[in-house]
């Protein structure tokens, strides 16, 4: 149990499931990490206050809500407004985030496509605890 | 009242011809009057002549008695006495029938006549006394007869003083004729003269000088002078003339008011049609250039959304393939070298396709500038820099041809630095084997015409028009004719897809032009390639020509 309460909670809200999926299965084949995944902003945010996650992974592009809008809410959520939230995207380039210091709206973002290295470190720079 | 001209004329001519008139009448009333002092002259100097013979014959009458009475005197004397005393009556009726000045002299001449009437009855009975010399009877009566006679003689002395006098008073009054005579004649040539100059003065005043008046403002308002009046007061037809005449100014300087007025509304419109069709045309070629920017922008805005779209659509699963590769990495225990390379090859084809879409992001991100006025000479160095950290540059030579006191050009500088590097890269890969770029910067006034230099609407540059203009010359393989058409068209190019997207000169293009600057390619297989680009310089090239 100690070794489960050890692990940093992950959480990754992005709409596209096989992401999901299969970065939940390479940071927990670390054994580092606790993941848990959501497809949908609403969930997303309802996740976050009851998993209480390290970081988010919080995808932009959503249907049905935008990344920035689960950000905000988040944001002005008591239970919330501390977790430390990472963007990811597709849509900007690898040296923009260089460029921009790596933050949209306060949070820093990543370009997608990202490998699981580069998920570990930016969960070590920027994860609670 | 109207007074016609030819009335006044009359007028003029009428008094002319009245004081004539009385001039001739008192002419001649004076001259008949100086005829009648004449005559009077006459008259008297006839009747002193009478006179005179009368005393003669007085004094005479009596002789033939006398002498009938001298003893041997002549037998005759009746015969005298009758001639004499014919004489004397001839000469007192002329006398009666000169007429009298004065009633004096008929009394005198009818006393005169009466005393020769006594005479003469003496002298005939004396004649017919016989023997009568010697005769106391004759010798009374010859005293008698001297008696009378000296009495008539003294009479007749009188009668010649009076005679006198008349001649003297008709002498005077003929003298004061003529001096009437003569004051009239000058009155008649001083009125005449007076006459006449006041008809000149007349014909002058009242057709003369408004004639004149007339003519003269007429050369004025020939001149142009449309302000002058015909300032003549006449009831005549010169009235009547300077009347119409000012009417007539006033209609023309209502005309010319008009025409100017006409001419002012047409110029307006003239001007309002120049300003119409410039504004028009300003606003056509705003238009035009609005709706190719818009074209440019939508196109733009349409290629960023696609490349959004794409990037997103295309990262997604490139993320899921990535993590796929990843797990599958952790997962295999197996050190098969095939399925490791397999692995590696997804890595890297996951790499380009990311390539690619960042080209495309870049591509499509070009319509955002920050310009400011920038040293293009730093510019070159830093994109050479940035080459020079990504390549080998062992086998190649770079000179420099720079030009250190360049005006500076309004880019932005990372735009213009992507620009740079892209031409550089180019330059690079294009000689492989080595070789050597030549970096030119210089500022020149424009002259050659061709795209993008010239007096078109589209064009950036006019012809003498100062720019700044960098060439990149490399001994490189160079560029087919035919490929140098292409070589701007988005994901053409000749290069391995692992090394060149096909985006680079696009949208170095994109960005030149986005700065209205140009970009050209020179090249010739084997030999090289030359690559120009035209800057505009910061506060506008002034254009000499």
């Amino acid at each position: 149990m100690v070794g489960e309460a050890a692990k940093k909670k992950i959480l990754i809200v992005d709409d596209e499931e096989y992401f999901t999926k299969l970065v939940k299965l390479n940071l927990e084949a670390t054994g580092e990490y606790e993941v848990r995944t959501e497809n949908k902003g609403l969930q997303g945010i309802a996740a976050a206050r009851e998993f209480n996650p390290d970081l988010i992974f919080l995808d932009i592009l959503m249907p049905d809500m935008e990344g920035g809008e689960v950000a905000f809410q988040l944001e002005n959520d008591p239970g919330a407004k501390n977790i430390p939230i990472v963007f990811l995207t597709a849509v900007a380039k690898k040296e923009e985030v260089r460029q921009g210091k790596g933050l949209i709206g306060g949070h820093p973002f990543m370009s997608k496509p990202v490998t699981t290295a580069e998920l570990i470190q930016c969960i070590e720079e920027n994860a609670r605890r | 009242m109207r007074i016609r001209i030819g009335t006044k004329i009359f007028i003029a001519l009428f008094i002319f011809f009245i004081q004539i008139s009385l001039l001739m009448f008192v002419f001649f009333m004076v001259n008949r009057q100086h005829e009648q002092a004449i005559l009077n002259q006459y008259r008297e100097l006839e009747r002193i002549n009478l006179v005179k013979d009368l005393q003669l014959a007085l004094v005479k009458v009596i002789m033939p008695a006398n002498d009938f009475l001298i003893p041997g005197g002549a037998a005759d004397e009746l015969e005298n006495f009758k001639v004499i005393d014919s004489k004397v009556r001839d000469l007192i009726e002329k006398l009666n029938r000169v007429g009298f000045s004065r009633t004096e002299e008929k009394e005198l001449l009818n006393r005169i006549e009466k005393k020769y009437s006594g005479i003469k009855e003496i002298a005939l009975q004396i004649f017919v006394i016989p023997g009568a010399i010697g005769n106391i009877e004759s010798g009374r009566l010859m005293e008698k007869m001297d008696k009378i006679a000296d009495d008539a003689a003294r009479d007749m002395e009188m009668f010649y003083e009076f005679a006198q006098r008349d001649m003297e008073e008709v002498k005077m009054k003929e003298h004061k004729v003529k001096v009437l005579f003569d004051i009239i004649i000058l009155a008649e040539i001083l009125s005449n003269i007076i006459l006449i100059l006041f008809g000149l003065f007349f014909f002058r005043r009242v057709i003369s000088l408004p004639l004149e008046t007339i003519r003269n403002i007429v050369l004025e308002i020939g001149r142009g002078n449309l302000e002058k009046k015909v300032n003549i007061r006449s009831n005549d037809e010169i009235g009547d003339l300077a009347d119409s005449f000012n009417k007539m100014t006033d209609d023309l300087k209502r005309l010319i008011q008009k025409e100017k007025e006409l001419t002012t509304i047409a110029e307006m419109a003239v001007d309002v049609e120049k300003k119409r069709t410039v504004e028009l045309k300003r606003t056509y070629n705003k238009l035009q250039m609005t709706q190719e920017q818009l074209i440019q922008a939508e196109k733009l805005n349409a290629v960023g959304l696609l490349a959004s779209g794409v990037a997103h659509e295309v990262r997604n699963p490139l993320g899921i393939i990535i993590q796929g590769v990843n797990y599958l990495e952790e997962k295999i225990t197996t050190k098969e070298e095939d399925v490791l390379e397999v692995l590696a090859m997804l890595k890297d084809s996951v790499k380009r396709a990311d390539k690619i879409i960042n080209a495309l992001l870049d591509f499509s991100r070009a319509a955002s500038l920050n310009l400011q006025p920038e040293d293009i000479n730093s510019i070159l160095e830093n994109s050479l820099n940035l080459v020079k950290n990504q390549f080998k540059f062992d086998n190649i030579e770079i000179v420099r041809e720079i030009k250190i006191d360049i005006p500076r050009v309004l880019v932005d500088k990372n735009k213009i630095e992507q620009v740079f590097i892209n031409i550089l890269l180019n330059a690079v890969q294009a000689m492989s084997g080595g070789g050597k770029i030549i970096i030119r910067s210089y500022d020149k006034q424009l002259e050659e015409i061709k795209n993008g230099i010239g007096k078109r609407r589209e064009d950036h540059f006019r012809v003498g028009e100062k720019a700044v203009i960098v060439e990149f010359e490399d001994t490189g393989v160079g560029i087919s004719e035919e490929n140098i058409k292409k070589i701007f068209d988005p994901f053409f190019t000749t290069k391995s897809p692992r090394v060149g997207t096909g985006l680079g000169l696009s949208v170095s293009r994109n960005i030149l032009h986005m700065h209205k600057g140009l970009i050209y390619v020179q090249s010739k297989i084997g030999k090289g390639t030359k690559i120009t680009v035209i800057l505009k310089i910061a506060g506008g090239g002034k254009i000499s020509q």
